[in-house]
């Protein structure tokens, strides 16, 4: 006999399910019946949990997509939040196939799945970030054995290990932090469409030699060996396909910081495409890939200034360029991109011949002292 | 005058102690260290399954999957002579104030159940 394994307040004859609005709490509190009691000796899954597994599974999925009208609001702010943390590289993932983090949780279905606390909606920590890059750092860039051209010259690549000089830089060490921060990568908001492909979907594993996996011993004491005899064994569970934002920031505020954070993400970018992240990597899950070029929103805004500031005409550059102070005085960029700005307009000025009546303005001396 | 931590605490220090067994019968006798390496392990998982799951999910699958001693030494640990039928019982019909009180009970019983089955038990490869 199954037994019940949620709370009477929240059994389905009370509760709406099909009207959940959140995958995780759906997941965790829900589920109606758990494995039969001690006495069934069947390992087939479907019938330890007749249905209730899959079809709470399917409630969760519709959960997740129903979840998107608030959530947009949530990523949305999140992406406003991250402008104001320069310098920072912001970039788009897709998954190659499925991606699945927090396989081994502890969790009543035994296969859990990371998601976001509020929402309901697939995350990848940026704790899961920080350890793949810091392990691919070590590993690869460390190794002059593996070396390539364009990360650090193979002199230098030791310097990428683990202990050493910029892998401290990058992530820190138990007494000290990294000055890289790896911010929780979030599932775009059209990932969750509805249209069944993309989001939490449907899974499943098929172990054939759960004896020998386990290490159960035979009547003679030794190791069941795996043999074709073996029944399989589907076992059902979610996991995420879709885009995911990525974003990391540095705390060092300058021209330096904006480099190590590219090269921070061009890591991340390589460590994600090649070895992935999450579980069952060695079964090809995981795997993200570039899906655009690296998104640096302060230069697409600095670009579009410095176009608008060159294309001035000599006989409007009197009228016009204090206007274009003002924009670069208020623009909310990294320092590096206001310092290609206020470069464009000095330019600007002295082609347009106007530096000697300018030299003296407050104004442009505030320019030349933001390119120094 | 002990603490209700205390008391837990010693509960859970006996139950611990009960299922420990000495290097010679671990050594001779594969089924006894299987069962006291199972206790350990389940013990270390419990309190992480109440914190993702509530503690009445965790208690159903616990019914179905841990091993019976575990079952009846939390309960025996959360209120001295529970039994596991009524601890169960208990977590899914009650009201939304008793739940959570229960909740933290069974969490600081089996913290306590971890960390002596921690100290006290082999696992399967020690």
């Amino acid at each position: 006999m199954s037994t019940q394994a949620c709370r009477d307040a929240l059994k389905k004859e009370k509760v709406a399910l099909d009207k959940g609005a959140h995958a995780g709490l759906l997941l965790s509190r829900y589920l109606q019946i758990a494995a039969p009691t001690k006495g069934n000796d069947s390992k087939d899954e479907e019938k330890q949990h007749p249905g209730e597994r899959l079809e709470l599974y399917r409630l969760a999925k519709k959960a997740a997509e129903r979840a998107k009208s608030i959530y947009v609001s949530a990523y949305d702010r999140r992406l406003q939040y991250l402008k104001q943390d320069t310098p920072c590289a912001e970039s788009f993932f897709s998954v190659q196939g499925r991606l699945i983090v927090g396989l081994g949780s502890e969790h009543v279905l035994e296969a859990g799945i990371t998601l976001h606390h509020t929402y309901g909606v697939p995350i990848i920590p940026g704790s899961a970030l920080k350890g793949l890059a810091a392990h691919y750092c070590d590993q690869v860039w460390g190794n002059e054995s593996v070396y390539q051209e364009g990360s650090s010259t193979k002199q230098d690549a030791y310097k990428f290990k683990l202990g050493e000089e910029w892998h401290r830089a990058l992530f820190g060490t138990s007494d000290d932090s990294g000055h890289i921060i790896f911010h929780e990568a979030w599932i775009t908001p059209e990932s969750l469409n509805g249209d069944g492909k993309q989001g939490l979907v449907l899974d499943v594993m098929t172990p054939h030699h759960g004896d020998y996996y386990t290490g159960e011993k035979d009547k003679h004491g030794n190791t069941v060996a795996p043999t074709d005899f073996d029944d399989p064994n589907p076992i059902t569970f979610l996991s995420v396909t879709g885009t995911i934002h990525v974003a990391l920031s540095c705390d060092v505020d300058s021209d330096v910081g904006e480099k190590w954070t590219k090269l921070a993400m061009r890591l991340l970018t390589e460590a994600l495409q090649r070895w992935g992240v999450g579980g069952k990597t060695n079964a090809g899950y995981g795997r993200l890939k570039l899906s655009g070029p690296l998104v640096d929103v302060d230069q697409l805004k600095a670009d579009a200034v410095i176009a608008s500031v060159r294309a001035l005409k000599f006989a409007g550059v009197a009228g016009s360029i204090y206007a274009y102070v003002e924009l670069w005085r208020n623009l909310e960029v990294s320092p590096a991109q206001k310092r290609r700005v206020a470069e464009a307009i000095v330019a600007k000025v002295i082609e347009a011949g106007r530096e000697k009546q300018s030299r003296d303005k407050d104004w442009y001396k505030e320019l030349l002292v933001n390119i120094q | 005058m002990p603490t209700r931590e205390q008391e837990c605490a010693q509960r859970a220090y006996v139950r611990a102690s009960e299922q420990s067994h000495d290097e010679e019968t671990r050594r001779t006798d594969q089924g006894a260290k299987k069962k006291e390496a199972e206790y350990q392990r389940y013990a270390k998982r419990f309190p992480a399954l109440i914190q993702n799951c509530g503690l009445a999910q965790a208690l159903a699958f616990a019914q179905a999957k841990a091993p019976e001693d575990y079952l009846t030494d939390l309960a025996h640990v959360v209120e001295s002579a529970m039994l596991v039928d009524a601890l169960a019982a208990q977590a899914r019909c009650s009201d939304i104030s008793q739940y959570q009180k229960l909740t933290r009970d069974t969490l600081v019983a089996s913290t306590w159940l971890k960390r002596y089955a921690e100290a006290l038990l082999k696992g399967e490869d020690e």
